[in-house]
């Protein structure tokens, strides 16, 4: 099966964490442990040994088959969705609970929606092949609509990536209020535990 | 199966226990649909991660439910935050960090958790029985409890730990089950390097090796050296937790659970051998230095888990003769504190010239004074993840190596 720009595909999934978002894939290729592996100020991968180190995941809908390493992940994920240097998103092809209560407390807390979807095995390469997901996930169960492949040179044309279209609705209006900071700048800052040099 | 809840539940949800029991409840409700559980049940005890400072959203979290009144309703431990509150001025971090890590120690204290403030909770008069249903986070004390002591815990962390000490509930899946506990991957050890005289380096090597290989899969190991102790199990889960997901390992002949083969395995059949050769075992000790012998070094820092008492007894002889030219830091919480002073060891460790480190630990927060070269260690969770954390070369040894390294300011193998 060969996606064309026109198609639209829709998968369904298992709601982990509520929300809907949109965005631009970031597929990762091999599982990352956000503590350690993700700077919460910058959004990016930051884990010398991973395949992807460097790379930024702020506004993506972050594919990810599995997750790994310490469940300080989760405070980690919670920090940089709150900063706004979060992923957009996250599908999951296994379930991962680290991932899971980082993405629900930063909507508990903040109100803002990271919606972490859970799908099927088989639908994992037209997941993974995907130039443009959109994620709907409700208490009752979730979707995942998946663009194929754009146009030459037009890979904007289906919308500008990372965008949330809003806040998921079951979010419970006991959050605490919107986030205390803006994104801050990469230059030079690192992860909280780092001394300084 | 849905997620059947209790009447007890029902009333933590409605709100009929609190504020901040309901917001933990309906966390926790989430939670246990995540990972496919069908109920929940009484937890007897809870170690909570989360005073360890991550960035505002740890602080926001605990102040949250401060705020709600919130308290926990079983014992609850604390581990590492980020700074030593006995010893404040070794803090040498970022001022937001050592101001957000220390209101989050005291925000965490104001929700009824003991400050206990060690990653070795097994350590204190907290140390669940046999068969203990709890709910516990930091990766080498899941590990410890389920292995070592045969206690009952998934994989928590962060905030989760503490929506089970909120509401003292906890999901019922996973290693709470007794069928999910059998071992899956047998380990077996061919060999051991006849010039190892601790069983330290060894058991470092093994668990490195499972982290590695069997994933989240139990194994069962065979061939342990003979004076393999407690410590020894402690740094080979918590090398395990760090190289991979292992939340649970049997030794077969030392701990509960694995008095036999058979037993570790419930009567199935391994569904992979792994066999590691003294070579092997060599090999990876030798992988987790990245500075060759010889290497001039700024550190030496034991006790990542926390120093027991029986290691520090291990310690002291190693302390007569010249003094260290090298700061040496050791981790350790404020019980195994309070027995040292009670030795008179904390004075003669500082004599000694060794920097006590309590409440925290050195590969965690900012808190060595030289950060520039090498750094040597007993420990295969702060070799592997020091580099990273705090920007250091790291060579590993034996305690006596690292203690003869610390004297001749270089890496040594040997006195």
């Amino acid at each position: 099966m060969s996606a064309v720009s026109s198609e639209i595909r829709s998968i369904p999934g298992v709601t982990l964490a509520p929300g809907r978002a949109a965005g631009e894939p970031f597929v990762l290729r091999e599982p990352l442990s956000f503590w350690g592996g993700l700077d919460s100020a910058t959004g990016r991968i930051i884990d010398r040994w991973h395949p992807q180190h460097g790379a930024g995941i702020a506004g993506r809908i972050l594919i990810m088959e599995a997750g790994r390493g310490s469940s300080s992940g989760s405070s980690v994920l919670a920090e940089a969705i709150r900063r706004g240097t979060g992923p957009a998103g996250i599908v999951l092809r296994t379930r991962d609970a680290i991932v899971t209560v980082g993405a629900m407390v930063a909507g508990e807390l903040y109100g803002l929606a990271c919606p972490v979807i859970l799908a099927a095995a088989e639908d994992w390469p037209a997941i993974r092949a995907a130039s443009h997901l959109t994620l709907e996930a409700a208490p009752e169960g979730a979707v995942i609509r998946c663009s194929g492949e754009p146009a030459a040179g037009s890979p904007s044309s289906i919308g500008p990536p990372s965008q949330v279209l809003q806040p998921a609705a079951s979010v419970p209006s006991s959050g605490i209020g919107p986030p205390s900071q803006t994104p801050q700048p990469a230059a030079g800052s690192s992860s909280s535990i780092r001394p300084p040099s | 199966m849905p997620l059947a809840l209790a009447p007890f539940d029902q009333d933590l949800l409605a709100g009929a226990h609190g504020e901040a029991a309901r917001f933990c409840m309906r966390l926790l409700v989430r939670f246990a649909e995540a990972v496919g559980a069908e109920r929940l049940i009484d937890a007897e005890a809870a170690h909570i991660d989360g005073c360890l400072y991550l960035g505002q959203v740890s602080l926001d979290f605990a102040d949250h439910l401060v705020r709600l009144g919130g308290r926990v309703r079983i014992p609850t431990t604390l581990n590492v935050g980020s700074i030593d509150l006995i010893h404040p001025e070794l803090f040498r971090g970022e001022a937001d960090v050592g101001q957000g890590g220390a209101a989050l120690m005291r925000a965490h204290e104001a929700l009824g958790c003991l400050p206990t403030f060690t990653c070795a909770p097994y350590q204190t008069m907290f140390r669940p029985r046999f068969g203990a249903q709890i709910a516990w986070a930091e990766s080498n004390a899941i590990v410890f409890a389920n292995s070592v002591i045969g206690a009952r815990t998934n994989r928590y962390g962060d905030f989760i730990d503490l929506c089970c000490a909120l509401t003292g509930r906890v999901p019922y899946y996973g290693l709470h089950l007794p069928e999910n506990r059998r071992a899956r991957v047998l380990v077996e050890i061919t060999g051991l390097p006849e010039e190892w005289d601790e069983a330290g380096p060894a058991c470092v090597a093994v668990g490195h090796a499972i982290g590695r290989r069997c994933g989240d899969r139990i194994p069962a190991i065979a061939g342990l050296p003979a004076g393999t102790g407690e410590d020894d199990l402690k740094a080979l889960g918590a090398v395990a937790a760090s190289a991979g997901a292992v939340a649970m390992f049997h030794a077969v002949g030392l701990t509960p659970e694995a008095s036999t083969l058979e037993a570790a395995f419930q009567g199935a059949a391994p569904e992979e051998t792994i066999r590691l050769s003294a070579d092997d075992l060599r090999a990876i000790v030798a992988g987790l230095s990245t500075v060759p012998d010889g290497t001039p070094l700024t550190a030496v820092s034991l006790g990542t888990p926390h120093f027991s008492l029986a290691e520090f007894a291990r310690l002291m002889p190693l302390l007569d003769g010249p003094r260290p030219a090298v700061d040496v830091y050791v981790n350790t919480g404020r019980s195994v504190l309070a027995e040292l002073e009670a030795r008179s060891w904390a004075e003669r460790l500082e004599a000694a010239g060794v920097t006590l480190v309590i409440d925290t630990c050195t590969y965690v927060t900012a808190v060595m004074r030289d950060l520039s070269g090498a750094v040597m260690t007993n420990s295969g969770k702060w070799a592997y993840y020091a580099p990273g954390n705090i920007g250091v070369e790291v060579a590993f040894g034996s305690l006596h190596a690292c203690m003869a390294s610390a004297r001749a300011g270089r890496v040594v193998r040997t006195p």
